[in-house]
């Protein structure tokens, strides 16, 4: 833990029943932070969240807040503020009593200094002129800006937040995430953000950590983590990504190697992924590779050594770029392509054409390294 | 509406039509009726029934009195039901069914086995001032049974399932992350109480107190086994006519008096919260 460490979880293990929810996890978030935990649903992430705002109580590990050990401290007692999936604004007050609730309960100052706090963060959040809504009555980001008025009022130590954006349409949801981060920037409050969405965790935070059924599999900034995944797992779920179970065939000085496609049993080269995880030759591994480091080529191009016969059985436009499915010769593997600007027209559905990667962007990843299931379309 | 759904509508209608909507009929004619000298009833439209109810003080008092006690049954009645729906919606987790059963069971046993249940309890010498002799804490026997103690006791014995249902079916479906963020905002456990749970729950509340006002202002067996004779309810009242009176017409316009009165509290009810809400929260 370094100075400037304001949230601190050691260890920390949670079960439900038999379900092992966190499994010993430990990470430090520091003042002025804003961190995301990321990871698919049921993967701990939320119960992480409410461990530190303490609705849940680990079963070992300990939780602790600029320094102190929080566990004896019931759920009001702590220095927190949270905006809750789907918002948790109370219906029978209005939008002004909701933002002023916190300061009421924790005696901040005196009625009349309370209201005007809160009219202020209401500012803050352009809701001027709702104070005396229902939250029902208000739209989602409306309300959702309600929400975070309500937290920011309080000048937490820590602000929480489970999936704020969750309930919004896309447009919106890309809006608030501009607006949140710029919030957070300037109020330099440290934040703790979860979600599902990789998007969302890239585009706003200062350090990802990407959870796994319960257990932390990585921790770095977001450039980090989408260059260097420490896991098939992790690049997998950050970015679009091809993964292809191969065998080792010889290892290579510089980390790289030499691997035997299963399925087609075509040879590629490709590089170790700093894992940890070793493999020797024989070893059974996974090869990934972004979708935008696939190369595609016309069938008759005079390609080298390296390159694989596929047919375009599918494409979609994503505006900067399209995206190509490609089915791999010999095999029902389908790669998938991402390729800056629109579709070139040697490359329409159903056309042969011929893709490669550069060794650099193969990463292999060891036996221990499940590779995730299911790739489109 | 589809043609499905008005057959299906057919049944409880024929049923309501039967055994609701006829005998009102024909005690509203009744009511418009007189009595003859020789104690028979003469058909006709006359008022001179509803004249006599306002003309004499008793049935004033006797509906009146029933205000009284249906409030102080509506009163003690959500003092016990509250705890116990709170404790089942939000507390309970493995107990909860057994919970229910043993809250309902009661409910399907007949009215007049629990009343002599506190007729055996209340008594002179019954369970509780045996008891309480037995302690020291009485030299001679309390006087609890056959008066307004004992019926409003037994009246929210009987009453308490239609007080903890509805309030049971707020609480249950109030949102648990409200409470959860009255917590994170700072709220102690009983302040979060206070400014949200009971707020929330309060059409719960409403619903179940017209209930038990509606069923204990009309209660009949209950004051009849366990109240005194000279201080009966309005639903006792209205039995003396019929079965010791003899005088039909005259009961019978009691009883629509009865009626119009539950109809204008149902009425003010709906007007203040809605009466949809009796079926649950919205």
């Amino acid at each position: 833990m370094t100075s400037d460490t304001i949230v601190e979880l050691v260890e920390v293990t949670k079960r439900f029943g038999t379900t092992l929810a966190v499994d010993n996890a430990s990470f430090a978030v520091s003042r002025g932070e804003f961190c995301t935990l990321l990871g698919p649903s049921g993967c701990g992430k939320t119960t992480l969240l409410r461990t530190i705002a303490g609705f849940e109580f680990p079963d070992s590990g300990d939780v602790r807040i600029a320094g102190k050990s929080c566990l004896d401290q019931p759920p009001h007692r702590r220095n927190l503020a949270m905006v809750f999936q789907g918002y948790a604004l109370f219906p029978h007050r209005t939008v002004l009593q909701n933002v002023m609730f916190g300061l009421r309960m924790r005696k901040m100052g005196s009625p009349s200094d309370i209201a005007s706090w809160a009219r202020s963060a209401l500012g803050m959040v352009g809701l001027e002129g709702f104070e005396d809504r229902h939250p029902q009555q208000l739209s989602g980001g409306q309300q959702q800006r309600v929400a975070l008025a309500r937290a920011l009022v309080l000048k937490p130590e820590v602000l929480l937040l489970d999936e704020p954006l969750g309930a919004l349409d896309l447009k919106l949801r890309k809006t608030m995430r501009y607006e949140l981060k710029r919030l957070q920037r300037t109020t330099g409050i440290t934040t703790i953000y979860v979600t599902h969405d990789q998007e969302e965790a890239m585009s706003m935070s200062d350090k990802v950590i990407l959870l796994n059924s319960g257990r932390i599999e990585q921790v770095g900034r977001p450039e980090e983590i989408y260059q260097a995944p420490r896991s098939a797992f992790v690049g997998d779920f950050i970015g679009e990504s091809n993964l292809v179970p191969a065998t080792i065939v010889e290892l290579m000085p510089a980390g790289r190697v030499r691997v035997r496609l299963d399925g087609t049993g075509r040879m590629a080269a490709a590089r170790l992924a700093e894992s940890g995880n070793r493999p020797s030759v024989g070893d059974a591994v996974t090869v990934l590779i972004r979708a935008e480091c696939v190369r595609l080529a016309p069938a008759d191009s005079n390609s080298t050594d390296g390159w694989f016969a596929g047919e375009v059985i599918e494409r979609s436009f994503l505006g900067a770029t399209s995206r190509l499915y490609v089915k791999a010769g010999g095999s029902d593997r389908i790669v998938i392509a991402d390729l800056i600007g629109p579709t070139p027209p040697w490359a329409q559905v159903s056309a042969k054409v011929r893709f490669s990667w550069e060794a650099d962007d193969g990463l292999v990843y060891g036996p221990g390294d499940a590779p995730a299931a299911g790739a489109p379309p | 509406m589809t043609r499905n759904s008005s057959v299906a509508l057919v049944p409880p209608l024929a049923w309501l039509g039967v055994f609701f909507l006829v005998p009102m009929i024909a005690v509203f004619v009744y009511s418009l009726a007189t009595r003859t000298p020789g104690g028979d009833v003469a058909l006709g439209v006359s008022f001179q029934n509803y004249a006599r109810i306002g003309q004499s003080a008793l049935y004033l008092w006797g509906a009146l009195r029933s205000l009284w006690i249906a409030l102080e049954v509506t009163v003690a009645t959500l003092v016990v039901a509250y705890p116990v729906a709170y404790y089942l919606a939000l507390v309970a987790a493995r107990w909860r069914i057994v919970l229910f059963v043993l809250l309902i069971v009661p409910w399907w046993c007949s009215i007049l086995v629990k009343s002599f249940a506190w007729v055996a309890i209340l008594s002179e010498r019954g369970v509780l001032n045996r008891a309480l002799l037995a302690v020291g804490l009485i030299d001679h026997p309390l006087k609890l049974l056959y008066n307004e103690f004992a019926v409003v006791i037994g009246l929210v014995h009987v009453l308490i399932p239609f007080m903890v249902l509805p309030i049971y079916a707020t609480l249950e479906k109030l949102d648990r992350r409200l409470i959860e963020a009255a917590g994170n905002l700072g709220s102690s456990p009983l302040r979060a109480f206070w400014e949200v749970i009971l707020p929330l729950s309060l059409p719960g509340v409403a619903a179940g107190s017209l209930l038990t006002f509606i069923l204990s202002f009309g209660s009949y067996i209950t004051p009849a086994l366990l109240g005194s004779d000279r201080a009966q309810m309005i639903a006792n009242l209205i039995q003396s006519q019929f079965m010791e009176s003899f005088d039909w017409p005259f009961g019978a316009a009691l009883s629509m008096v009865l009626l119009a009165l539950v109809l204008a509290l149902l009425a003010a009810f709906n007007r203040l919260i809605g009466l949809d809400r009796l079926w649950g929260p919205r």
